[in-house]
């Protein structure tokens, strides 16, 4: 199972001199259903035509079950593409659409037809041959467009955002049955996405595109929950990313010093931090804690200096203990980002909270329930147990931040 | 309120209708009836009823002139075809700008009357005309050319005078191609000459079938080519229509003619509907 199938090498693209991909490698295994997550204009599109053979890169090379298929016209290649807005041929019947591929290969007539209705049967799309694609619902053409590819049994299936024109009910019921299909035909996916819970919700594994390059290649929880850049925590989590300078460390916490005030993160035993090296900090917006504030902020200097007090008193009382965790959590009175809130607003059962931090640095929270214990114009602290952060890298990618 | 209603839709058509009887029921009933209807003696016509003019068409003659007018009509649309087709391909494939220029390059011969477009081929084809000359001019030692008054002097006029119509009801539907459905036949494994034929031809048939149209039932008619560019060797159905009409004043006989001409036309473009199995032909522009 586990041997490669598909291997992209330092790829390369432009189109009029702009570059769209910048050096893109990638190794894929056998049976593998890999997601490539960005937003528009990432490059997925691009280096999933590129693996079709419907563009050429500029440099570099895909290899295909140990072949180079680099320059290689696409009707040459084991390969099937889902094409986003399905591409069905409008004068064919679905049966027509479906057996095309078998046609082209000269597979006999008997076979094509047990094979169309083999590949209608696994869409659930039986006693549909005669329709054309005109009388198909949105779900059923995208049913038929995975036959028509599935079944020429390619090595490998190109998706590129094949759910991206359905509701949101009918992607998720597409998705299960995706993924069934995936697992039981044991082909090798390779999924396009900009829906981020898409990727988490199919994929073995994901690679986070951002301007031509990946992020970040790794399973759904490794994405989520380690992060390696601060694009990926933002993209996939959501995540509030926060700049700041070390202080100390302390066993496997790592006091930072960030918008005024001092937070903590879970490291490694073995990591070393100098004092006053830049970090980055990547917290979830449902893990961001957060509590009245106080009183109106105090002088800078004053504040600090408590809080380096407050701070130093929480470690030797041993911070990071179970027993903290949750929303009852104690406030760290003097340490914790001082922020005003900004915005309150609900979305799909959870409360969502915008504020600022006094630098004008925008933090995001957000809890289940309706019901806010603050409102706008509060004064709060926020903070978080160390767990819940994770430190990232600085993306590669210039206006990484911007999103 | 109802009633008023419609009445009211009735009388905004009224126009429509009292136009389409008067100048297009109307005259072709004319014709009709008059081609039952005798040639006097010295000139215009009797009321008396005739088979006489229809059996003339049956004269080895006329019959002649009969086929000749096909055989030229399905030549033209043929070479028509065969032009118009790739140039209108090629042309939707462009750049927008360069599209609007082609665009215009085709319309400009629109600006002069044909007539004086086709004297312009006379001179190009005459034995010592601009052919000649630029043949001559290239190295080659020739004798004048005996094109002009030929057949096929006949047939490059009326292809260039019907070509245009041709290119803009292909291109028109080459430029609504969706080209994604040539990748995807490229990705179920189509050679390129495959994925053209098996969608890009299929998809761009009804406007390859409108351009067969209208070439085919103008080059039906267009008489005044044939007489200009093949002299007085090639005698169309258009032209022994104007001769009756004219010299032989024999207004009878020549609705006669119009009408075999008129029913011969209906007749292969419902055949050829058939065919092709479709109602629906794309517009010109």
């Amino acid at each position: 199972m586990s041997e490669t199938i598909l291997e992209l090498k330092g790829i390369r693209k432009a189109f009029d001199g702009v570059s769209v991909l910048n050096g893109i490698d990638l190794s894929i295994d056998s049976g593998e259903f890999i997601t490539l997550l960005g937003s528009s204009g990432c490059g997925k599109t691009t280096t999933l035509r590129i693996v079709a053979g419907l563009e050429f890169p500029d440099e570099g090379s895909v290899i295909l079950e140990g072949q180079d298929v680099t320059g290689k016209s696409p009707d040459k290649r084991d390969v099937n593409t889902v094409f986003q807005n399905y591409a069905l041929f409008p004068h064919m019947t679905v049966a027509e659409n479906v057996a095309y591929g078998l046609k082209l290969r000269k597979v006999p007539k008997a076979e094509q037809k047990k094979r169309v209705a083999e590949a209608l049967e696994l869409v659930q799309l039986a006693g549909y041959e005669k329709r054309r694609p005109a009388q198909l619902s949105g779900g059923q053409k995208q049913r038929v467009a995975i036959a028509r590819a599935l079944v020429n049994n390619p090595r490998v299936l190109l998706l590129d955002e094949p759910l991206g024109a359905l509701d949101l009910q009918l992607r998720r019921q597409m998705q299960i049955e995706l993924k069934r299909l995936q697992k039981r035909l044991g082909i090798t996916f390779i999924y396009i996405t900009h829906d981020q819970e898409e990727a988490l919700n199919m994929s073995d594994r994901i690679a986070v595109m951002h301007g031509g390059v990946f992020e970040q290649i790794g399973t759904p929880d490794q994405i989520y929950d380690k992060p390696r850049t601060d694009y990926v925590a933002k993209f996939v989590g959501s995540a509030n990313v926060i700049c700041g300078t070390v202080l100390r460390k302390t066993g496997n916490s790592l006091a930072v010093a960030a918008e005024n005030g001092t937070v903590f993160v879970k490291v490694g035993n073995e990591a070393e931090y100098l004092a006053g090296q830049e970090v980055r900090m990547a917290v979830r917006s449902e893990k961001l804690q957060i509590c009245e504030a106080d009183s109106e902020p105090t002088s800078k200097s004053r504040r600090q200096e408590s809080r380096e007090q407050e701070a130093a008193k929480q470690e030797n009382e041993g911070r990071g203990d179970d027993s903290l965790k949750g929303f009852e959590q104690q406030c760290p009175k003097t340490t914790g980002i001082p922020c005003t809130v900004k915005e309150i607003s609900f979305a799909g059962g959870m409360l969502r909270m915008a504020m600022e931090t006094e630098s004008g640095e925008e933090l995001i929270a957000s809890r289940h329930g309706i019901r806010p214990d603050q409102k706008v114009g509060d004064h709060v602290l926020v903070f978080w147990d160390p767990e819940a952060a994770v430190l990232v890298e600085k993306s590669s990618v210039e206006g990484a931040n911007e999103k | 309120m109802r009633s008023k209603k419609r009445s009211r839709v009735w009388l905004a058509a009224l126009p429509l209708y009292l136009f389409t009887i008067l100048f297009v029921a109307g005259p072709l009933i004319y014709m009709v009836v008059l081609s039952f209807m005798s040639k006097s003696d010295s000139w215009g016509i009797e009321a008396v009823f005739t088979l006489r003019n229809y059996e003339r068409i049956g004269e080895p003659v006329y019959r002649e002139c009969f086929v000749q007018s096909l055989k030229l009509a399905f030549t033209t649309t043929f070479l028509t075809g065969l032009i118009g087709y790739p140039f209108g391909y090629f042309m939707a494939k462009l750049s927008p700008s360069k599209k609007r220029l082609l665009l215009l390059l085709i319309m400009i011969p629109f600006w002069t009357s044909s007539l004086i477009r086709l004297y312009g081929w006379m001179i190009i084809l005459q034995a010592k005309g601009v052919l000649y000359q630029t043949i001559r001019f290239l190295g080659f030692e020739i004798k004048p050319l005996k094109l002009l008054y030929s057949y096929p002097a006949v047939v490059v006029g009326m292809v260039y005078a019907l070509l245009p119509f041709m290119m803009l009801a292909v291109y028109s539907s080459v430029d609504k191609m969706d080209w994604n459905l040539v990748e995807a036949a490229r990705d179920l494994g189509a050679s390129a000459a495959k994925a053209f034929w098996t969608v890009t031809f299929r998809l761009t048939l009804p406007g390859l079938l409108s351009g067969v149209i209208l070439t085919f039932v103008p080059s039906m008619g267009l008489f005044f080519i044939a007489d200009i560019l093949g002299g007085n060797k090639i005698v169309l159905v258009g032209s022994l229509i104007q001769d009756q009409l004219t010299r032989g004043a024999d207004w009878p006989f020549a609705a006669a003619l119009s009408v075999v001409l008129m029913t011969i036309t209906t007749l292969l473009l419902i055949l050829y509907r058939r065919i092709a199995n479709t109602g629906e032909l794309e517009g010109i522009v």
